[in-house]
């Protein structure tokens, strides 16, 4: 039971809600003021008394101690405080109010999008929110303040797009695009919405929220902004729609004068509503010409007082809305006189359908709702079922138009990771060529760089034989003494110097004829001496393996020539035929499955991870959610675009890692193939929770980029994680691409099968991966809705 | 009315979007003229989309007609010394255009430092704004006020200097009504005191206060004339009547709806009259000469002072913006930290605990068995016999030598399982050791000549996986090395030249660098030069284009401030936090990992900072030329990935095609990374070609994008 103070304004309400006792349905084509009038002098007043369940149920919309704050408990930005509301079916409610009053908030927690923090609502008969009523969803059509329209559509698809998310037929949606097309007055239905000028772009929303027909039609601040005809126009329709007497609007508007048409206004001030009544009767009330100064007056009185003022305006209000309904009438045919707008016509047969459908099912819907709740639900739960599909459609067709309308960035997008792979592989992995090598040889004089040699079993300029085998990467550069070949390599002109002693050749002879007698003299004599310069790692490291395994090969060379077993002249290590892998391994084919799985990885988080905000941004997100599309929905759409361009990213990649550039695959494609996807789409999700997490566009940029290095250094790619300390070793396992990355590269170089642990890690810990991210983002979504 | 001086003055002002062939021309204002007289307020009327913002811009000097002329208080806009954009007009526009990590008092201050104001004079008239306009706290950030709220603190913005001309885009929308009713008193009083406001509104009953009303409607002005007047003629209560009338007179002629419109004397009767007035420019500064002459008085020492008022104010508004805004904050700060322990910690350390299965058949054979080895009571190994060396289970020093060498052997008992073990990757290598290795290699060793039976024997058998580059090739050089070492040490133990036995190649110390090359320190100042680079492109790739997008852009450049300015002023800013990066990063990498430098410190920090700095300007650039942050993004990671691969750090230049490698020069930190490293690894100094190339490379790129960012800044208003 209400307490004392509410008492009085509770009054008031009921007044209002004169449609509660509404019990002949409406003359489809007799004056619908006629019509009303005839209804409020039928209902009964419920005085003095808390609204009852069915009461309740019966408003299209009924708030009731309403309170909601942001922010934090301790410092709260209170927006609604103890609102009352109610709106009866088949009117204009007109809620008037500045901006930041909580006019915005109100309407999203009516149409679900947001949780009061105590009070309740009911919304044509159901609470928003819960299963089966309906909201956000097929019956209310909700237009928000700002345009919230992709700009890559044409008028046609984005009435398209909603329709089919309202699970309406195509054909079904065809014809209302004409008729909305041609009472909006909207240009050719192939113009793109950007390139409407603002007040079109406008009515393209208006159009949206008008699509399916809506039984509660949520219009935030429609006319801003809008022509002065439209402006007319829009009422007019609006008058229309409600005069059947099914179809309720909420209309929001800064512009105080134009609510004179509603058959309600709501007052709203720092959350509280100031007064709930007709037009007319505040006009009379306060004794003002204009509404403004309705409201002026109100605001002063509001200030003055600086408390909660419940307004006791029941006195007489009846009469005057009987007042107001008639001086209304008249009015209301006069705007629809206002030339410029040809729709008269094909309206006149809408309202026709609309009275015949609310004919046939008003009376049977009163007691419907009273006693088979369970069956509208079940209803409504095979209605979500069958729309379902439609939604999905249109979520995954209008990301693809937004590709295609961004054809230049999707291009980008292809280019980019064939530009990776191509430059990856010419600039990766080929062993440097063209090192400079500053050679003294004072065993044999060298002329020219000409160097002679006999390759057959002979003792003579063995320096040369040697130096022979060492063409390979290398340009040979002949000093005249050591200390200018030394200076050469500190002036970084060479990589390395090499040095063969004065008779080179007749004690490397005498060292390997004496085996271990050789005296101290000739195994020094016998040895190359080489500086190299090591500052660059990879190719000192090369230097040096080039300069021994030249010796190998030249030993050998030479002790075959001679019939001798060619191993004698190796150190006892024989390395045999690699297990897997060959005798020279590559770094690319070390690297490859690192950088396919990052390229792919990566660029999935780049297409993804703005995505969310966009929509966000564009105020879509939001519109899309009143129309009944589930996070969960949006998300699969996402997934299932983003899938088909992963494709074509997966294919090119491969095409040009595997058969262009001839990296080694063991293993079997498949799998290959599938691996990637799957850690493309592990990259998609990561990107659904970065921009699911970030609010701003910018954070979301620098987040993603962020995490690209860190994760390119720790998972293996370029170096072992066996080389990590422990910790950061299991740190390294939890990423994303440590396992894939290992599981890639035994199926490209091992080829192993998918039955192998270190292969099936890989799929399992990416898999593990996506569900961890999908619940995140499902998370995040999920709480950031409340 | 002729004998007032009218503060904006157009004539047959037209403008459209697009080409005027092209489908998407788009005409906004066809032959509009419009005059406003000082001192009064003049209500710009008309729907979104017909204009009103289009041409208010024109005034402010934001965007220029395709013909026809602006007057505005004397001059035109955009010329020097007009004042205009500047300090003599103040601007509102329609979205609310401030910092959002503004507090309401920095926002007001900000715009009041850019006008040049003295502090105490800002004081003052901040208090009496917020007096005025019932601002919120002063200390609260804009981001947490409600809209209404914003709207007045950026009401409040535009007064600050008490302009001579007020321009307000749609003031009043979405504000109580209380405050609206004052507002329009303040306005009032303004006009009262000789200021000239411009007001646009959809509210067309609340611009009855005005004293002239200009209604415009698809690029046209309709009407000009006083409220009462434009009621009494259209015989209306209410100016939304006189406007529906007016809108539908203009339907009603489509065919001469230009000429009528403009020149019909029955709108607008004084149109002619006060057109003829200004028609040319002499007769127009003959009225307004006053101004001329302040104009020119002011100018000197007006620019210099006023220019460094502007910078002060937009350095605090960047700094205030940067420091409030914890994620950027985070990111420069903390990532480079993260990025440097991530590298130093996960890349180049030697694989840790590898074992390699060994079947070691001498062992196995040998009286005790695989524990032969850990008897070393009975281990007798070596006999000296003239000269000559009797080897016995010298298998145990080689494995020494390898568990020195990070290898752990791990007894198996045949080889196929050994391989087996490899083959499921549960080990990267297998080695095999024959039964009488000893012996074998004994004579091996003596004999140059001996039998293939021999040298089989002496052979110890490796498999490895090759496919893990890193570790198979350190698993290869570290056998190497204990061979090495092992037979070092036997023929050490026989009394021979440790020589023997060995390649005849004797690697000296390197002439830079270790023996045991650091993969580390190699790829470490390549990682350095990275990391700054790209942070610091990606902080600022950001930065301009969120200026765009709230607004702030526009406004102060309304307000005066040159977009030059704007790009110092974030320059300056930007090199304090890369300095501080630098910083950090260096005291991580140097005393934190301990890395070695040969060099000179400062030359690196040096190097590190102009890096820095580039990638900066390279941020610029994209935050300029790229329209969203999507695009800038896209490029951001496009040209990372490239840049990282060519620049020689993961794998030398030498090894890619000529052409590449001469594309990979071009890169902004190919040779820069090269020079750093010369300069820890080799301590080059600053006079060595390598490293002043470095140098040069980083400035000549930092001056390319910068020009770049100045010539679209200039050419192409943002």
């Amino acid at each position: 039971m209400a307490t004392p103070t509410e008492l009085p304004s509770e009054r008031v309400k009921q007044m209002f809600s004169w449609t509660t006792g509404e019990t002949s349905p409406p003359s489809p084509m007799g004056d619908e003021k006629e019509s009303k009038m005839s209804q409020i002098q039928f209902s009964v007043p419920f005085e003095k008394q808390e609204s009852t369940m069915w009461q309740k149920r019966q408003q299209a919309v009924c708030v009731r101690h309403a309170f909601k704050h942001y922010g934090s408990k301790k410092r709260p930005n209170h927006v609604l405080s103890n609102l009352n509301m109610t709106v009866a079916k088949g009117t204009i409610y007109g809620l008037l109010g500045a901006s930041g009053c909580g006019k915005t908030t109100l309407l999203s927690c009516i149409v679900g999008r947001r949780k009061l923090n105590s009070g309740e609502i009911w919304v044509l008969g159901g609470k928003p929110g819960t299963k089966g009523s309906g909201v956000p969803g097929k019956r209310v059509g909700y237009m928000p303040q700002e345009i919230a329209l992709y700009g890559e559509f044409t008028i046609k698809e984005t009435m398209m797009y909603f329709g089919w998310i309202f699970g309406m037929e195509t054909r079904e949606i065809a014809e209302r695009l004409r008729f909305l097309l041609d009472f909006l007055d909207l240009p050719s239905e192939n113009r793109m919405v950007k390139n409407l000028s603002g007040g079109q772009q406008r009515r393209v929303s208006f159009a949206v929220a008008l699509m399916h027909d809506p039984e509660l039609l949520i219009l935030d601040e429609p006319t801003v902004g809008v022509d002065p005809l439209l402006r007319q126009s829009i009422w007019t329709h609006l008058v229309r729609i409600t005069s059947s007497g099914d179809k309720t609007v909420i209309i929001t508007t800064h512009y105080i004068e134009e609510a004179r048409q509603a058959h309600c206004i709501g007052l709203m001030r720092s959350g509280r509503l100031l007064a709930e009544e007709s037009p007319q009767a505040l006009l009379t009330m306060y004794n003002c010409i204009s509404l403004e100064d309705v409201f002026l007056k109100l605001s002063r009185k509001q200030g003055q007082s600086n408390q909660v003022v419940e307004l006791n305006v029941s006195g007489g209000a009846l009469g005057l809305n009987k007042l107001s309904k008639r001086e209304e009438a008249p009015y209301a045919a006069e705007d629809a006189q206002v030339k410029g707008l040809n729709f008269h016509q094909s309206k006149e047969v809408l309202i026709i359908e609309n009275g015949a459908s609310s004919n046939g099912d008003l009376p049977g819907k009163m007691t419907e709702v009273m006693t088979t709740e369970c069956e509208e639900c079940t209803d409504c739960f095979n209605l979500s079922n069958i729309t379902s599909r439609g939604k999905i459609k249109a979520l995954i067709q209008k990301n693809f138009l937004r590709m295609w309308r961004n054809i230049g960035v999707m291009l980008f997008i292809f280019v980019l990771p064939v530009m990776q792979v191509i430059l990856f592989c010419l600039a990766i992995g080929r062993d440097p060529s063209g090192l400079k090598l500053a050679i003294v040889n004072d065993d044999v004089k060298v002329i020219n760089g000409d160097c002679p040699f006999n390759s057959s079993c002979s003792m003579k300029n063995l320096s040369c034989r040697y130096l022979h085998q060492l063409e390979e990467h290398t340009i040979k550069e002949y000093y005249a003494d050591l200390t200018s070949a030394l200076n050469a390599v500190k002036e970084g002109e060479a990589w390395g110097a090499l040095y063969f002693n004065e008779n080179y050749t007749d004690s490397l002879v005498a060292r390997l004829a004496l085996a271990d007698t050789a005296d101290n003299e000739t195994i020094q004599t016998s040895e190359v001496q080489v500086w190299l310069d090591m500052s660059n790692q990879q190719i000192g490291l090369m230097l040096n393996r080039d300069i021994q395994f030249s010796y190998r090969d030249f030993a050998k060379d030479l002790l075959e020539t001679c019939d001798y077993n060619p191993k004698l002249g190796d150190i006892p290590i024989d390395f045999m035929d690699p297990i897997y892998g060959n005798k020279n391994p590559s770094f690319t084919d070390f690297v490859a499955p690192g950088v396919i799985l990052t390229i792919v990885f990566f660029l999935a988080v780049a297409l993804t991870s703005s995505a969310l905000i966009v929509e966000r941004m564009e105020g879509l997100l939001d519109r899309s959610w009143v129309a009944g599309v589930s996070p969960g929905e949006i998300l699969f759409s996402h997934v299932v675009t983003q899938f088909v361009v992963m494709c074509g990213q997966t294919a090119l990649v491969l095409i040009f890692m595997i058969s262009v550039f001839g990296v080694k695959n063991n293993g079997n494609i498949v799998f290959v193939i599938m691996l990637t996807l799957l850690q493309g789409l592990c990259g998609m999700c990561f990107g659904f929770v970065i921009s699911a997490a970030c609010e701003l566009e910018r954070n979301a940029i620098q987040l993603a980029l962020g995490s690209f290095y860190p994760t390119l250094l720790l998972s293996g790619v370029i170096w072992p994680i066996e080389g990590m300390p422990w910790i950061l070793r299991y740190v390294s396992l939890c990423l994303p691409l440590t396992l894939a990355t290992t599981s890639l590269r035994s199926i490209l170089t091992r080829g192993w099968p998918l039955t192998d642990p270190d292969v099936y890690m890989g799929f399992v810990s990416t898999l593990i991966w996506i569900a961890l991210f999908l619940v995140v983002t499902l998370t995040i979504l999920k709480f950031k809705r409340n | 009315m002729a004998t007032r001086s009218a503060a904006v003055v157009i004539e047959r002002a037209c403008k459209y979007y697009g080409s005027q062939d092209k489908p998407d021309y788009k005409p906004v204002l066809t032959h509009l003229d419009m005059t406003v007289e000082r001192g009064t307020i003049y209500g710009l009327l008309g729907p979104s989309g017909c204009g009103k913002t289009t041409l208010l811009s024109c005034i402010v000097g934001r965007r220029k007609l395709n013909s026809g002329s602006v007057w505005v208080l004397g001059g035109k806009p955009g010329e020097r010394g007009s004042g205009v954009p500047g300090p003599r007009v103040g601007y509102m526009p329609q979205d609310i255009a401030l910092v959002g990590e503004f507090s309401v008092r920095d926002a007001v201050y900000y715009f009041g430092r850019i006008y040049g104001m003295k502090d105490d004079k800002l004081r003052e008239r901040f208090a009496f704004l917020c007096e005025l306009l019932e601002l919120a706290d002063e200390g609260r950030l804009i981001k947490s006020l409600s809209g209404g709220q914003q709207r007045r603190v950026s009401l409040a913005a535009a007064l600050v200097h008490d302009p001579e001309l007020l321009i307000m885009d749609e003031p009043t929308v979405g504000l109580d009504p209380m405050l609206r009713e004052k507002i329009w008193e303040f306005l009032s009083e303004l006009a009262r005191r000789g200021k000239t406001v411009i007001i646009t509104t959809h509210y067309i009953d609340e611009t009855k206060q005005a004293h002239k009303i200009g209604l415009l409607r698809d690029g046209q002005l309709l009407a000009e004339e006083s409220p009462e007047e434009l009621m009494r003629k259209f015989d209306c209560d209410t100016l939304e009547e006189a406007f529906l009338k007016l809108a539908l007179r203009q339907d009603h002629l489509p065919p001469r709806r230009q000429s009528a419109l403009t020149m019909s004397p029955d709108v607008i009767p004084e149109r002619s009259i006060a057109g003829s007035q200004y028609s040319s420019r002499e007769t127009f500064n003959v009225i307004t000469s006053s101004t001329d002459i302040l104009t020119k008085d002011e100018k000197p020492k007006d620019c210099n002072s006023k220019s460094k008022a502007r910078y002060k104010a937009v350095f605090i508004k960047s700094i205030q913006q940067f420091s409030r805004h914890p994620g950027g904050l985070i990111f420069s700060v903390l990532f480079p930290i993260i990025q440097v322990v991530a590298f130093f910690s996960a890349i180049g350390h030697d694989p840790r605990d590898l074992n390699i299965p060994l079947i070691n058949d001498e062992a196995v054979f040998s009286p005790y068995g695989l524990n032969v080895c850990r008897n070393s009571s009975l281990q007798p190994i070596i006999r000296l016999e003239d000269e000559i060396c009797e080897f016995d289970m010298i298998s145990c020093w080689f494995i020494e030598e390898m568990e020195k060498k990070l290898l752990y052997p791990l007894p198996y008992n045949s080889t196929e399982e050994a391989i087996n073990s490899v083959s499921r990757a549960k080990y990267y290598g297998a080695m095999h050791i024959n039964r009488n290795f000893s012996e074998a290699l004994a004579i091996r060793l003596r004999d140059s000549d001996a039998n293939d039976d021999v040298i089989k024997d002496s052979n110890i058998e490796v498999w490895i996986d090759t496919s893990n580059f890193q570790i198979s090739n350190f698993i290869k050089t570290q056998m190497m090395k204990a061979y090495k070492d092992f037979i070092k040490r036997t023929m050490i133990a026989c009394g021979k030249n440790e020589g023997i036995a060995q390649l005849p190649i004797k690697f000296h110390k390197p002439i830079y660098g270790e023996n045991d090359a650091q993969f580390q320190s190699f790829m470490a100042p390549g990682i350095m030069i990275t990391i700054i680079f790209f942070l610091s492109a990606v902080v600022t790739s950001t930065l301009m284009i969120s200026d765009r997008l709230e607004g702030v852009w526009e406004r102060s450049a309304v307000a005066g401030v040159k977009p030059k300015e704007m790009l110092n002023v974030h320059i300056i800013l930007q090199s304090g936090v890369i300095l501080l990066q630098t910083i950090e990063m260096m005291g991580l990498a140097f005393l934190g990992y301990g890395l070695h430098s040969q060099g000179s410190l400062l030359t690196c920090g040096i190097l590190l900072f102009l890096q820095g700095l580039c990638g900066m300007c390279y941020g610029f650039l994209l935050s300029i030329y790229c329209g969203s942050y999507t695009m800038s993004y896209f490029v951001a990671t496009g040209s990372f990935y490239p840049m990282i691969l060519l620049c020689g750090i993961l794998w030398p230049l030498e090894g890619m095609s000529t052409a590449l490698r001469y594309i990979a020069l071009t890169l902004p930190f190919t040779i820069p990374s090269k020079s750093l490293r010369d300069i820890t690894e080799k301590g080059y100094s600053i006079a060595d070609p390598s490293v002043y190339h470095g140098f040069l490379v980083t400035l000549a790129w930092i001056v390319i994008t910068l020009m770049l960012c100045l010539i679209r800044l200039k050419y192409k208003k943002m």
